[in-house]
């Protein structure tokens, strides 16, 4: 029998009081304890009175026993929790949570203050979701007894993707122990002793000199606003939270995304599941929104004319595209897949291909060897290829992507694709077949890839290119019992499309750069 | 010798996030006055950013920079002997300094630095001068002590209370107000948010409040429009009009509203445009560049 708050609660032995007090929805205020992480002890706030013991118990270390008594409300447990967060407060910029203006300030103050140095809620781009404030609420937290002790320790913001202020750290432990715990990675670890404790790696080298992979878990448990993703965050409130799966290599890693403006404006790991074990990795993590965001991006679609590429739309292009297609027999015509295309796509293409006739369906760079070989003269490609200047039997180039990449200039068309974010689909990955969802809208009149086909094919009077959405394909594969493979593309596969991914992402190329002599790849 | 155009001939941080930046530049160091502005940008595809000019010796002129954006931070990054890309100024209109009588002036943020000139203005045109800074703690606190010399008494407020009155600008000069003081004329200069609330508190008493106003700005000519405001209903740029507005006649609803209007902008900015320490790199990656 195990008694909580005078209540008979279900309990497992050997789980902590915490656990079980959640379990049956007794809430006890904590910063350190995290349900990913094994528990630690650090910020005492949990502190709780076991019946039979002296003085108060760790609700987060304590196993529970058999007939144990356990209150977590009290006015003396109050009184012990306000002064413990008192003193975590005061090594913590705490003057807005205490400042009489707060609240008129949240709602009339002028946009988000970008500060280097965070010297208050107001300036803190982990506002929105500060636990400490949670708790501060909770404790009906007014004012501070005890001075305000500002470590003046620097700001690190020299390592790509990162931005560390540990003055506002409250040494909860939590990254550390994602570091080593759960990543196994050692990277981060408490440095120096007593009062000068603090959370840093080995010899206050920057991280991007030790080996760590920059996979962002810290700042995902980081409780306050100490470490940040640098171009992740000043976005206050999302207005949109959407799960989806990363298409950057075929581990198929679950991805939040936070969108605001349109935008995808912050990414985590899906909490809900668990990610493959070689762990997320910097490229979904950190790259995705610099990526999406760029202002490359191909938007308007493109038809040579008087050797400039002038921008135009979709029906024109397709009616363009179409005439070029049917001016050769199909034998001369072929297609280039590029391995990021979803499920769908690829199937409306393969069908595209099978309706006209088209033989020639390419799938990595070494096939277009065959260009000459065959005397091919239209090259439909899904992705920027290098060196196409080569090929002398190409006359002309349908360039299908989502960045001016290579083979850009020598197009003759240009058809503006959406990237994975911005259209529904699946994709085979190693965990299973992945939904992949729509996050924001394309940018301009850039399409789906399935969409463009499917326009061409119409314009071509093909018949069954009528899909209205991924599910209505995704019923006619499962007519067709056909099945799309596992594509080639692994964790270190440095390009999306045609792209390296480094070209547009400069903190990526920095890390790259960095790593370029070392054995591990980030 | 080399000339360096626009060079940071000193650097400091005195507090978190608020550089003092000195800056040779001869010619805006002749003319400006006090209350107005220049333009900095930090580099070519920088933004242009309005700073008031916080003093002037000989051929420089100090400024007081807070870090609040990307480009505010590519000057922070900057050091002691670096060049500024490029540097517009002075700009705006000098405050009206005459001898009102007895003077309050206020500052928070960026304006306790920015204050300074008018403050000591004020004084030499014989005010009795009071001057009231703000801050969130006393670490943040700073200037105290060359304001002191420009005032006849200087008083403090922090947001919790570590150092002088728990409360704002605001706070202060009420409580001053009610011991009995006489104010003839009020100056503050910080965020909107605090110019706003004193304004309001200087209204019933009939104070007349002059308040410098931090606009989206763009050119600082009076060519954009981007710094309009409206004041007592008509259009005014801060550029031209301003900086110094009657602060009971400033729409400040819609001074804040447009204050937000490049907020997705401001926020993508910090994507794709990294401020990597320069010397980091050059350190760690000098023989990996290719």
């Amino acid at each position: 029998m195990l008694v909580i708050n005078g209540r008979q609660v279900r309990y497992v032995k050997g789980k902590t009081i915490l656990d079980t007090a959640r379990e049956n929805n007794i809430h006890i205020p904590s910063l350190c304890a995290h349900e990913r992480l094994p528990s630690f002890g650090a910020c005492r706030l949990c502190m709780v009175k076991v019946q039979g013991t002296s003085g108060f118990m760790n609700a987060c270390t304590t196993p529970v026993k058999d007939d144990m008594v356990i209150t977590t409300e009290s006015l003396e447990i109050k009184k012990l929790r306000r002064a413990i967060f008192e003193l975590i407060l005061s090594e913590h910029p705490s003057s807005c949570m205490v400042c009489d203006q707060a609240d008129h300030c949240d709602k009339l103050n002028t946009g988000v203050m970008k500060a280097g140095v965070i010297t208050g809620c107001h300036t803190c781009p982990n506002k929105e979701n500060c636990e400490l404030r949670i708790v501060a609420d909770e404790l009906n937290f007014k004012s501070i007894r005890f001075p305000m002790f500002y470590k003046e320790l620097p700001i690190e913001r020299n390592d790509p993707f990162f931005d560390r202020d540990y003055n506002l750290c409250i040494h909860c432990g939590r990254c550390v122990r994602v570091c080593q715990d759960v990543e196994g990675a050692n990277i981060l670890v408490f440095t120096k002793r007593g009062h000068d404790t603090k959370v840093g790696t080995s010899f206050e080298k920057p991280h991007i000199e030790t080996d760590c992979k920059f996979c962002g878990q810290c700042i995902d448990v980081c409780p306050s606003g100490a470490l940040s993703a640098r171009g992740q965050k000043w976005y206050e409130c999302p207005e949109d939270q959407v799960h989806t799966t990363c298409m950057l290599c075929n581990k198929g890693c679950r991805f939040e995304i936070d969108v605001k403006w349109g935008r995808i404006v912050g990414m985590r790991p899906d909490p809900n599941y668990k990610t493959l074990k070689t762990g997320i990795c910097v490229k979904g993590r950190f790259c995705i929104p610099v990526l999406f965001n760029n202002v490359e991006r191909l938007r308007f679609p493109r038809i040579l004319k008087n050797f400039k590429l002038y921008p135009t739309n979709w029906d024109e292009v397709a009616t363009h595209v179409a005439e070029l297609i049917e001016k050769y027999p199909p034998s001369k015509v072929a297609i280039y897949l590029s391995n990021f295309l979803t499920d769908e796509a690829e199937y409306v293409f393969l069908k595209f291909a099978d309706l006209l006739e088209i033989p020639n369906i390419l799938r990595k760079p070494e096939d277009l060897a065959q260009l000459d070989k065959k005397d091919i003269k239209i090259l439909y490609t899904t992705e920027g290829l290098p060196n196409l200047k080569k090929y002398k039997s190409l006359e002309h180039i349908i360039f299908q992507e989502v960045f001016p990449s290579e083979g850009y200039d020598l197009a003759e068309v240009i058809l503006p694709a959406a990237a994975f974010t911005e259209e529904f689909g699946t994709f085979v990955t190693k965990r299973s077949v992945m939904p992949i969802q729509k996050v924001v809208k394309a940018p301009d009149l850039a399409l789906e890839d399935w969409k463009i086909v499917s326009k061409i094919a119409k314009e071509l009077d093909l018949s069954g290119f009528d899909f209205l959405d991924t599910d209505e394909i995704d019923q006619e594969i499962g007519r067709m019992d056909y099945r799309t493979e596992l594509k080639p593309i692994d964790e270190y596969y440095l390009k999306y499309r045609g792209t390296p991914i480094a070209e547009k992402v400069p903190d990526f190329d920095l890390l790259l750069k960095a790593r370029k002599d070392r054995e591990k790849k980030w | 010798m080399v000339i360096k155009m626009y060079e940071i001939v000193d650097k400091y941080e005195e507090a978190p996030n608020v550089h003092r930046l000195v800056i040779r530049e001869p010619m805006t160091a002749e003319k400006a006055q006090p209350g107005q502005f220049v333009i900095l940008m930090p580099d070519e595809k920088g933004e242009r950013v309005p700073m008031s000019i916080a003093d002037v010796k000989k051929d420089t002129f100090t400024i007081f920079l807070l870090e609040l954006g990307i480009s505010t931070a590519k000057i922070a990054t900057l050091n002691k002997g670096d060049e500024l890309y490029c540097v517009v100024g002075p700009l705006g209109m000098p405050s009206k300094i005459e001898n009102f009588g007895r003077v309050v002036v206020g500052g928070g943020c960026y304006g306790v630095g920015a204050i300074y000139p008018i403050a000591k203005a004020l004084k030499e045109a014989g005010n009795h001068v009071t001057t009231i800074i703000e801050a969130r703690n006393k670490y943040l606190l700073y200037f105290e002590e060359e304001l002191a010399s420009v005032s006849d008494e200087v008083h403090v407020a922090t947001s919790d209370g570590s150092i002088g009155t728990k409360g704002h600008v605001q706070d202060v000069l009420v409580n001053l107000i009610r011991e009995g003081q006489r104010y003839d004329h009020a100056k503050f200069i910080g965020c909107t948010y605090m110019m706003y609330n004193c304004s309001n508190i200087t209204s019933p008493y009939k104070i007349p409040t002059m308040v410098s106003l931090n606009t989206i700005m763009l050119d600082g000519t009076g060519m954009c429009g981007c710094c309009r405001v409206s004041v007592d209903g008509k259009t005014k740029f801060a550029c031209v009009d301003g900086p110094e507005f009657d602060g009971h006649l400033v729409d400040w609803d819609e001074l804040m509203m447009r204050k937000k209007s490049y907020q997705m902008e401001e926020m993508i900015s910090y994507q794709t445009a990294p401020h990597v320490c320069k010397a980091l790199v050059e350190t760690i990656l000098g023989d990996n560049i290719e």
